[in-house]
Protein backbone atom coordinates (compact mmCIF):
# COMPACT_ATOMS: atom_id res chain seq x y z
CA UNK A 1 0.00 0.00 0.00
CA UNK A 2 1.40 3.40 -1.01
CA UNK A 3 1.54 6.00 1.73
CA UNK A 4 0.89 9.54 0.51
CA UNK A 5 1.77 12.52 2.68
CA UNK A 6 0.43 16.00 1.92
CA UNK A 7 2.07 19.11 3.34
CA UNK A 8 0.40 22.53 3.25
CA UNK A 9 2.60 25.60 2.92
CA UNK A 10 1.25 29.16 2.81
CA UNK A 11 3.75 31.98 2.54
CA UNK A 12 4.15 35.55 1.36
CA UNK A 13 5.23 35.67 -2.27
CA UNK A 14 7.67 38.58 -1.83
CA UNK A 15 8.74 38.63 1.79
CA UNK A 16 8.71 34.89 2.33
CA UNK A 17 6.90 35.12 5.66
CA UNK A 18 5.46 31.71 6.48
CA UNK A 19 1.79 31.69 7.48
CA UNK A 20 1.32 27.91 7.61
CA UNK A 21 3.83 25.08 7.26
CA UNK A 22 2.39 21.79 8.41
CA UNK A 23 5.90 20.27 8.50
CA UNK A 24 6.59 22.58 11.44
CA UNK A 25 3.14 22.95 12.99
CA UNK A 26 0.38 20.48 12.19
CA UNK A 27 -2.99 22.20 11.73
CA UNK A 28 -6.35 20.93 10.45
CA UNK A 29 -6.89 21.87 6.81
CA UNK A 30 -8.83 20.70 3.78
CA UNK A 31 -8.97 21.47 0.07
CA UNK A 32 -12.20 20.96 -1.83
CA UNK A 33 -11.45 20.92 -5.55
CA UNK A 34 -13.84 22.33 -8.13
CA UNK A 35 -14.28 20.66 -11.51
CA UNK A 36 -12.96 23.80 -13.25
CA UNK A 37 -9.48 23.53 -11.69
CA UNK A 38 -10.13 25.87 -8.78
CA UNK A 39 -11.24 25.05 -5.28
CA UNK A 40 -11.71 26.13 -1.69
CA UNK A 41 -9.23 25.93 1.18
CA UNK A 42 -10.18 25.86 4.84
CA UNK A 43 -7.26 26.08 7.28
CA UNK A 44 -7.36 26.34 11.05
CA UNK A 45 -5.07 29.08 12.39
CA UNK A 46 -5.43 29.55 16.14
CA UNK A 47 -3.02 32.48 16.34
CA UNK A 48 -5.19 35.50 15.53
CA UNK A 49 -2.28 37.71 14.51
CA UNK A 50 -1.17 35.15 11.94
CA UNK A 51 -4.74 34.77 10.68
CA UNK A 52 -5.11 38.49 10.15
CA UNK A 53 -1.66 38.68 8.54
CA UNK A 54 -2.86 36.16 5.95
CA UNK A 55 -5.77 38.49 5.14
CA UNK A 56 -3.43 41.50 4.93
CA UNK A 57 -1.25 39.61 2.43
CA UNK A 58 -4.26 38.15 0.59
CA UNK A 59 -3.16 39.22 -2.88
CA UNK A 60 0.43 38.11 -2.41
CA UNK A 61 0.06 34.61 -1.02
CA UNK A 62 1.75 31.54 -2.40
CA UNK A 63 -0.13 28.37 -1.46
CA UNK A 64 1.44 24.96 -2.03
CA UNK A 65 0.55 21.36 -1.41
CA UNK A 66 3.69 19.18 -1.38
CA UNK A 67 2.66 15.60 -2.09
CA UNK A 68 5.05 12.74 -1.41
CA UNK A 69 4.30 9.09 -1.99
CA UNK A 70 6.76 6.89 -0.06
CA UNK A 71 10.24 7.59 -1.44
CA UNK A 72 9.05 9.22 -4.67
CA UNK A 73 10.06 12.74 -5.75
CA UNK A 74 7.90 15.37 -4.07
CA UNK A 75 5.18 16.66 -6.36
CA UNK A 76 4.47 20.34 -5.75
CA UNK A 77 1.10 21.86 -6.50
CA UNK A 78 1.00 25.65 -6.46
CA UNK A 79 -2.39 27.36 -6.18
CA UNK A 80 -3.37 30.82 -7.46
CA UNK A 81 -5.29 32.50 -4.64
CA UNK A 82 -8.29 34.70 -5.39
CA UNK A 83 -7.26 37.51 -3.03
CA UNK A 84 -10.72 38.96 -2.56
CA UNK A 85 -12.00 35.67 -1.09
CA UNK A 86 -9.45 35.44 1.73
CA UNK A 87 -11.33 35.61 5.03
CA UNK A 88 -10.36 34.87 8.62
CA UNK A 89 -12.84 34.12 11.39
CA UNK A 90 -11.30 34.82 14.79
CA UNK A 91 -13.96 32.83 16.64
CA UNK A 92 -13.58 29.60 14.70
CA UNK A 93 -9.91 30.21 13.85
CA UNK A 94 -10.70 29.32 10.25
CA UNK A 95 -8.94 30.90 7.29
CA UNK A 96 -10.94 30.37 4.10
CA UNK A 97 -10.05 31.27 0.56
CA UNK A 98 -10.73 30.23 -3.00
CA UNK A 99 -8.10 29.34 -5.58
CA UNK A 100 -8.63 29.81 -9.29
CA UNK A 101 -6.03 27.50 -10.80
CA UNK A 102 -3.13 25.29 -9.89
CA UNK A 103 0.17 24.28 -11.48
CA UNK A 104 1.96 21.04 -10.68
CA UNK A 105 5.75 20.69 -10.87
CA UNK A 106 8.72 19.09 -9.18
CA UNK A 107 12.10 20.47 -8.12
CA UNK A 108 13.59 18.64 -11.09
CA UNK A 109 11.14 19.41 -13.85
CA UNK A 110 8.93 22.13 -15.25
CA UNK A 111 6.37 20.88 -17.73
CA UNK A 112 4.54 23.08 -20.18
CA UNK A 113 1.46 24.48 -18.42
CA UNK A 114 2.77 22.83 -15.30
CA UNK A 115 0.97 19.57 -15.96
CA UNK B 1 12.66 65.25 -3.15
CA UNK B 2 15.72 63.06 -3.63
CA UNK B 3 16.39 60.18 -1.26
CA UNK B 4 19.87 58.73 -1.52
CA UNK B 5 20.50 55.02 -0.84
CA UNK B 6 24.23 54.28 -0.71
CA UNK B 7 25.30 50.86 -2.00
CA UNK B 8 26.32 49.74 1.48
CA UNK B 9 22.85 50.49 2.86
CA UNK B 10 21.42 47.56 0.90
CA UNK B 11 20.64 44.29 2.69
CA UNK B 12 23.30 41.69 1.91
CA UNK B 13 22.76 37.94 1.77
CA UNK B 14 25.51 35.38 1.18
CA UNK B 15 24.24 31.85 0.54
CA UNK B 16 27.52 30.54 -0.81
CA UNK B 17 26.14 29.97 -4.33
CA UNK B 18 24.23 33.27 -4.29
CA UNK B 19 25.31 36.71 -3.21
CA UNK B 20 22.49 39.25 -3.21
CA UNK B 21 22.04 42.88 -2.35
CA UNK B 22 18.40 43.81 -1.74
CA UNK B 23 17.30 47.42 -2.24
CA UNK B 24 13.80 46.65 -0.92
CA UNK B 25 12.27 44.23 1.58
CA UNK B 26 12.66 40.74 0.17
CA UNK B 27 12.81 37.20 1.51
CA UNK B 28 14.30 37.32 5.03
CA UNK B 29 14.78 41.08 4.97
CA UNK B 30 11.72 42.96 6.12
CA UNK B 31 11.64 46.68 6.71
CA UNK B 32 8.05 47.99 6.69
CA UNK B 33 9.43 51.42 5.69
CA UNK B 34 11.19 49.97 2.64
CA UNK B 35 8.63 47.81 0.86
CA UNK B 36 8.07 49.71 -2.37
CA UNK B 37 8.66 52.79 -4.47
CA UNK B 38 5.40 53.15 -6.39
CA UNK B 39 4.92 49.87 -8.28
CA UNK B 40 8.62 48.99 -7.85
CA UNK B 41 8.75 46.20 -5.24
CA UNK B 42 12.04 44.37 -5.69
CA UNK B 43 15.47 45.45 -6.92
CA UNK B 44 18.00 42.68 -6.32
CA UNK B 45 21.64 42.79 -7.37
CA UNK B 46 22.58 39.09 -7.65
CA UNK B 47 25.72 37.09 -8.31
CA UNK B 48 25.09 33.40 -8.99
CA UNK B 49 27.92 30.87 -8.88
CA UNK B 50 28.70 28.65 -11.91
CA UNK B 51 26.23 25.79 -12.38
CA UNK B 52 23.89 27.10 -9.68
CA UNK B 53 20.61 28.98 -9.66
CA UNK B 54 16.99 29.11 -8.67
CA UNK B 55 15.15 25.84 -9.29
CA UNK B 56 11.49 25.70 -10.28
CA UNK B 57 9.35 28.10 -8.27
CA UNK B 58 6.12 30.07 -8.83
CA UNK B 59 5.33 33.73 -9.34
CA UNK B 60 2.04 35.53 -9.82
CA UNK B 61 0.85 39.07 -10.49
CA UNK B 62 4.30 40.54 -10.86
CA UNK B 63 6.22 41.95 -13.83
CA UNK B 64 9.78 40.67 -13.51
CA UNK B 65 12.61 42.23 -15.50
CA UNK B 66 16.09 40.73 -15.49
CA UNK B 67 19.09 42.66 -16.77
CA UNK B 68 22.19 40.49 -17.09
CA UNK B 69 25.39 42.42 -16.47
CA UNK B 70 27.90 39.62 -16.94
CA UNK B 71 27.74 35.92 -17.79
CA UNK B 72 24.70 33.92 -18.83
CA UNK B 73 21.31 33.15 -17.29
CA UNK B 74 19.16 30.26 -18.50
CA UNK B 75 15.41 30.59 -18.07
CA UNK B 76 12.70 27.91 -18.45
CA UNK B 77 9.03 28.27 -17.60
CA UNK B 78 5.67 26.53 -17.56
CA UNK B 79 4.47 28.40 -20.66
CA UNK B 80 7.06 26.43 -22.61
CA UNK B 81 9.53 29.31 -22.99
CA UNK B 82 13.26 28.79 -22.60
CA UNK B 83 16.09 31.24 -23.29
CA UNK B 84 19.62 32.15 -22.32
CA UNK B 85 20.17 35.85 -21.58
CA UNK B 86 23.49 37.67 -21.49
CA UNK B 87 24.79 41.25 -21.37
CA UNK B 88 22.98 43.42 -23.90
CA UNK B 89 19.76 41.50 -23.42
CA UNK B 90 16.66 41.77 -21.28
CA UNK B 91 14.20 39.19 -20.11
CA UNK B 92 10.71 40.24 -19.09
CA UNK B 93 8.31 37.81 -17.47
CA UNK B 94 4.70 38.70 -16.73
CA UNK B 95 3.72 36.23 -14.04
CA UNK B 96 0.02 37.09 -14.27
CA UNK B 97 -2.24 34.30 -13.04
CA UNK B 98 0.74 32.09 -12.29
CA UNK B 99 3.90 30.72 -13.82
CA UNK B 100 6.57 28.27 -12.71
CA UNK B 101 10.09 29.10 -13.79
CA UNK B 102 13.71 28.35 -13.11
CA UNK B 103 16.78 30.54 -13.55
CA UNK B 104 20.15 28.87 -13.67
CA UNK B 105 23.70 29.83 -14.47
CA UNK B 106 24.48 27.41 -17.33
CA UNK B 107 28.23 28.07 -17.19
CA UNK B 108 30.43 25.70 -15.21
CA UNK B 109 33.21 28.29 -14.93
CA UNK B 110 31.80 31.83 -14.98
CA UNK B 111 29.51 33.51 -12.47
CA UNK B 112 26.48 35.45 -13.67
CA UNK B 113 25.77 38.97 -12.43
CA UNK B 114 22.28 40.34 -12.87
CA UNK B 115 19.75 42.87 -11.69
CA UNK B 116 16.32 41.43 -11.05
CA UNK B 117 13.53 43.95 -10.75
CA UNK B 118 9.89 43.27 -9.81
CA UNK B 119 7.03 45.63 -10.55
CA UNK B 120 3.38 45.33 -9.66
CA UNK B 121 1.31 45.08 -12.85
CA UNK B 122 -1.53 47.42 -13.73
CA UNK B 123 -3.95 44.48 -13.60
CA UNK B 124 -4.05 41.19 -11.74
CA UNK B 125 -4.74 37.84 -13.34
CA UNK B 126 -3.11 38.54 -16.71
CA UNK B 127 -2.13 35.70 -19.02
CA UNK B 128 1.46 34.72 -18.14
CA UNK B 129 4.02 35.62 -20.78
CA UNK B 130 7.76 35.80 -21.39
CA UNK B 131 9.85 37.99 -23.66
CA UNK B 132 13.54 38.09 -24.46
CA UNK B 133 14.92 41.19 -26.20
CA UNK B 134 18.30 42.47 -27.28
CA UNK B 135 19.23 46.15 -27.21
CA UNK B 136 21.90 47.97 -29.19
CA UNK B 137 24.84 48.74 -26.90
CA UNK B 138 26.02 51.52 -29.21
CA UNK B 139 22.66 53.24 -28.86
CA UNK B 140 23.01 53.68 -25.10
CA UNK B 141 26.19 55.77 -25.39
CA UNK B 142 25.56 59.22 -23.91
CA UNK B 143 21.78 58.86 -24.15
CA UNK B 144 19.00 57.19 -22.23
CA UNK B 145 18.02 54.11 -24.20
CA UNK B 146 14.56 52.72 -23.40
CA UNK B 147 14.82 48.92 -23.04
CA UNK B 148 11.50 48.18 -21.28
CA UNK B 149 8.26 50.12 -21.63
CA UNK B 150 4.49 49.71 -21.58
CA UNK B 151 4.35 50.53 -25.29
CA UNK B 152 7.08 48.07 -26.22
CA UNK B 153 6.71 49.51 -29.69
CA UNK B 154 10.12 48.47 -30.95
CA UNK B 155 11.72 45.03 -31.35
CA UNK B 156 14.51 46.11 -28.98
CA UNK B 157 12.12 47.24 -26.22
CA UNK B 158 10.48 44.67 -23.94
CA UNK B 159 6.80 45.31 -23.31
CA UNK B 160 5.66 45.52 -19.70
CA UNK B 161 2.19 45.65 -18.14
CA UNK B 162 2.82 48.81 -16.15
CA UNK B 163 3.07 52.51 -17.00
CA UNK B 164 6.85 52.70 -16.71
CA UNK B 165 9.93 53.01 -18.85
CA UNK B 166 13.29 51.52 -17.93
CA UNK B 167 16.31 53.17 -19.54
CA UNK B 168 19.97 52.18 -19.67
CA UNK B 169 22.84 54.49 -20.48
CA UNK B 170 26.61 54.41 -20.87
CA UNK B 171 27.78 57.91 -20.11
CA UNK B 172 31.33 58.58 -21.26
CA UNK B 173 33.75 60.59 -19.09
CA UNK B 174 32.85 64.26 -19.02
CA UNK B 175 29.43 63.74 -20.59
CA UNK B 176 26.00 64.73 -19.27
CA UNK B 177 22.34 63.94 -19.85
CA UNK B 178 19.10 65.65 -19.03
CA UNK B 179 15.88 63.90 -18.07
CA UNK B 180 12.57 65.74 -17.97
CA UNK B 181 9.93 64.19 -15.77
CA UNK B 182 6.16 64.62 -15.89
CA UNK B 183 4.46 65.97 -12.76
CA UNK B 184 3.45 63.41 -10.17
CA UNK B 185 5.77 60.68 -11.37
CA UNK B 186 8.76 59.00 -9.72
CA UNK B 187 12.33 58.29 -10.81
CA UNK B 188 14.48 55.42 -9.57
CA UNK B 189 18.11 55.88 -10.56
CA UNK B 190 20.79 53.23 -10.06
CA UNK B 191 24.51 53.53 -10.83
CA UNK B 192 25.61 50.20 -12.27
CA UNK B 193 29.25 51.24 -12.75
CA UNK B 194 31.25 54.45 -12.38
CA UNK B 195 30.10 57.59 -10.65
CA UNK B 196 27.44 60.19 -11.28
CA UNK B 197 26.47 63.67 -10.19
CA UNK B 198 22.72 64.29 -10.07
CA UNK B 199 21.66 67.91 -10.35
CA UNK B 200 17.98 68.60 -9.82
CA UNK B 201 16.50 71.68 -11.39
CA UNK B 202 13.31 73.33 -12.50
CA UNK B 203 12.52 75.03 -15.74
CA UNK B 204 12.34 78.83 -15.57
CA UNK B 205 9.94 78.82 -18.47
CA UNK B 206 12.44 79.87 -21.10
CA UNK B 207 13.96 76.48 -21.54
CA UNK B 208 17.00 77.15 -19.42
CA UNK B 209 17.75 75.39 -16.17
CA UNK B 210 17.89 76.98 -12.75
CA UNK B 211 19.79 74.60 -10.56
CA UNK B 212 19.12 74.13 -6.88
CA UNK B 213 22.71 73.56 -5.84
CA UNK B 214 21.75 72.36 -2.39
CA UNK B 215 20.11 69.35 -4.00
CA UNK B 216 23.16 68.12 -5.89
CA UNK B 217 23.92 64.47 -5.18
CA UNK B 218 27.12 62.55 -5.83
CA UNK B 219 26.62 58.84 -6.48
CA UNK B 220 29.13 55.98 -6.65
CA UNK B 221 28.92 52.44 -8.01
CA UNK B 222 25.69 50.67 -6.94
CA UNK B 223 24.28 53.75 -5.18
CA UNK B 224 20.68 54.62 -5.98
CA UNK B 225 18.26 57.49 -5.55
CA UNK B 226 14.49 57.62 -5.33
CA UNK B 227 13.18 60.89 -6.70
CA UNK B 228 9.79 62.55 -6.46
CA UNK B 229 8.59 66.08 -7.20
CA UNK B 230 11.48 66.94 -9.52
CA UNK B 231 10.67 68.01 -13.05
CA UNK B 232 14.21 67.97 -14.45
CA UNK B 233 17.44 66.21 -13.71
CA UNK B 234 20.91 66.69 -15.08
CA UNK B 235 23.21 63.70 -14.87
CA UNK B 236 26.93 64.44 -15.11
CA UNK B 237 29.89 62.10 -14.92
CA UNK B 238 33.58 62.86 -14.64
CA UNK B 239 34.97 59.31 -14.88
CA UNK B 240 32.12 57.70 -16.83
CA UNK B 241 29.03 55.83 -15.67
CA UNK B 242 26.73 53.00 -16.65
CA UNK B 243 23.31 53.73 -15.19
CA UNK B 244 19.70 52.61 -15.07
CA UNK B 245 16.86 55.11 -14.82
CA UNK B 246 13.26 53.99 -14.27
CA UNK B 247 10.41 56.41 -14.90
CA UNK B 248 7.56 55.24 -12.65
CA UNK B 249 3.99 56.25 -11.83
Amino acid sequence: MVHVRDILLIKHAVGGRVIVDTRITSVPWKFEADPDGGGQFTVTIRDKETGHEAVRLAYELNVFIFRQADDQIVSKIWHYVDGKTVHYDENSGELRFAVRKSIQYTDEKISKNGT
Amino acid sequence: MIQVYPAQSRYYVDRDWLKSYYSFSFADYHDPENVRFGPLRVFNDDIIAPGKGFGPHPHHDMEIVTVVLKGYLKHEDSTGQAAVTTFGEIQRMSAGSGIIHSEMNPSQTEEVQLLQIWFEPEQRGLTPSYEHTRYDLAQMKNRLLPVVSRQGDHPHIARINQDLTLYLSDLEPGQQLEFVQEPGRRIFLFVIEGSLRVVPGTSDGSGSMSNDKTGIVELARRDSVRITEESRLQLHTREGARLMLIDLP
